[in-house]
């Protein structure tokens, strides 16, 4: 699986980071995404899945 | 209610001077409206469900036309994934001068149009330039270190109530405590100017009340907070309070006014209070309704980040808030929504869809129910909303093991709710142990 972060749509709402805190981050500076892993392992899936879903602004896709 | 009542009953409400400019379709056909368009239900038959209104509109598919007190149309969204649409689609504005923009009361509209409007009720890019800079104030790990501070704050009020006895008022003596405290904390408002938040926020969410008793409110606060700021001003703290950040990174570098600096404060201290007060109160009835919910609680300290999902899934406490204005022409949910169209996108409807949480009315603390929008959804979803779920998850998990037998002094059908409140939840209620 592969992923990208749009960060001009990121609010900074932090529920990616919530739901996967090894994928995801905030930028200390303005509470941005930060993407930690472009291609999450499988074991990883479900909370990408569920980041995907929680994220308010749609600023996460899957890259294919 | 049948479309003949509602129609009989918006005869008789008089609303002198605002039906002609606000309805001109409802003026220009009246049977026709009363026929399509039933009055918007705001009063519930259960307090902890939704209007049956709700229910009954999402048995169409897609977005539904109701009629407001002032005798205009707007749609309403009853659905999961149409609320959700309307919310992240920024064709729709929140901007409440636009025509169009749909006001569920009177006093809403007054206090709405004629105060000074936070950043809920802007859209990009004014917006954005509020939300970026609050953000970096309101990331995860950053309300995470707040955990200890509230447990704290959550102990201390039990252990008062403890030392007082039973029965205590849960709603004065805890429920507001928690969130005035911890907003206080974080923001960097000394103990006298609580009260003052507390009075600004009571004022501007009863929505069946005097404008101008929250413009009066709002006023006292906007010019204390202005104090506030001034002495900051002269002399900046070191902390990692809002107001130290704001004063330091954004007013001393010339990228905030002190009135955009108070203009966030505000917002921060009057969303966030009765909101959260709200939750914890429906959250504990919800408990206390379901003793088989609540054993399980009590047995499984782990289960509370789950259950505080399916507490703010079930209580659902902003009920009238997602007011949204169509910019263009946009399809939703297979409806046509008209440029300059209001639309109201129903939080706890959403929350209560049975295409998205099957048995919607069953409280179900291990439900799957993170992705609800109690929070509302799109680009002004709750800014505090880890913060809130961290309170919520202190108090029930603590509200779990140290009072397992609680129980209410009078029945659930005894006690009074905020009905016209913007954030639903009892007045006051007593609790024993």
């Amino acid at each position: 699986m592969r992923i990208k972060v749009d960060v001009e749509k990121c609010i900074g709402a932090g529920q990616c980071v919530n739901a996967a805190p090894a994928v995801f981050a905030q930028n200390e500076d303005d509470g941005m995404v930060v993407l930690l892993n472009q291609a999450p392992p499988e074991s990883m899936a479900a909370g990408v899945r569920s980041a995907i879903r929680l994220c308010p602004a749609r600023a996460i896709v899957f890259d294919d | 209610m049948n479309h003949v009542e509602s129609h009989l009953m918006s005869d008789t409400k008089q609303f002198p001077g605002t039906s002609a400019e606000a309805a001109p379709m409802a003026s220009g056909c009246p049977f026709h409206a009363a026929a399509t368009a039933p009055d918007f239900a705001i009063l519930r038959e259960h307090p902890l469900h939704p209007p049956e209104q709700l229910k009954d509109l999402r048995q169409r598919p897609g977005p539904t036309k109701v009629r407001l007190w002032d005798g205009s149309e707007t749609w309403i969204a009853t659905h999961y994934e149409d609320v959700r649409e309307v919310l992240a689609d920024p064709r729709f504005s929140t901007v409440t001068t636009r025509p169009g923009y749909p006001f569920v009361s009177q006093q809403r509209r007054d206090v709405l149009v004629n105060g000074r409007p936070n950043f809920t009720f802007m859209d990009p890019p004014d917006h954005t330039k509020f939300r970026r800079t609050m953000a970096r104030m309101f990331t995860v790990e950053r309300f995470s270190r707040m955990r200890p501070f509230v447990q704290t704050v959550v102990d201390d009020l039990f252990d008062a109530m403890e030392r007082k006895g039973a029965p205590a008022n849960f709603v004065d003596d805890f429920a507001l405590q928690v969130p005035v405290r911890v907003l206080a904390q974080l923001v960097g408002i000394p103990k006298e100017g609580q009260e003052l938040f507390l009075q600004a926020g009571k004022d501007r969410f009863d929505l069946s009340g005097d404008a101008t008793l929250s413009h009066g409110s709002g006023e006292v606060l906007w010019n204390y907070l202005d104090s506030l700021l001034a002495e900051n001003e002269r002399t900046p703290g070191d902390g990692d309070e809002v107001i130290t950040r704001l004063v330091v990174d954004q007013i001393a570098t010339g990228k905030f006014s002190r009135d955009d600096a108070i203009l966030v404060i505000n917002q921060l201290l009057v969303a966030g209070f009765d909101t959260t007060a709200s939750t914890i109160t429906m959250g504990t009835l919800a408990l206390l309704e379901n003793p088989d919910q609540f054993a399980k609680l009590k047995s499984d300290q782990a289960a509370v980040e789950n259950a505080v999902h399916e507490i703010l899934r079930y209580a659902s406490v902003l009920q009238f808030h997602s007011s949204r204005v169509a910019r263009e022409d946009v399809e939703v949910g297979g409806k046509l929504i008209k440029a300059g169209e209001g639309m109201l996108a129903l939080l706890h409807a959403a929350n209560r869809d049975p295409a998205e949480f099957p048995e919607p009315d069953k409280f179900d603390i291990e439900r799957h129910a993170a992705h609800h929008v109690a929070f509302s959804y799109g680009i002004h979803q709750c800014l505090g909303q880890s913060l809130a779920r961290l309170e919520l998850q202190v108090v029930f998990s603590t509200l779990a093991k140290r009072f397992p037998n609680l129980r209410l002094v009078k029945p659930l059908n005894e006690i009074e709710f905020a009905a016209h409140s913007l954030a639903y939840g009892p007045h006051e209620f007593q609790i024993e142990w």
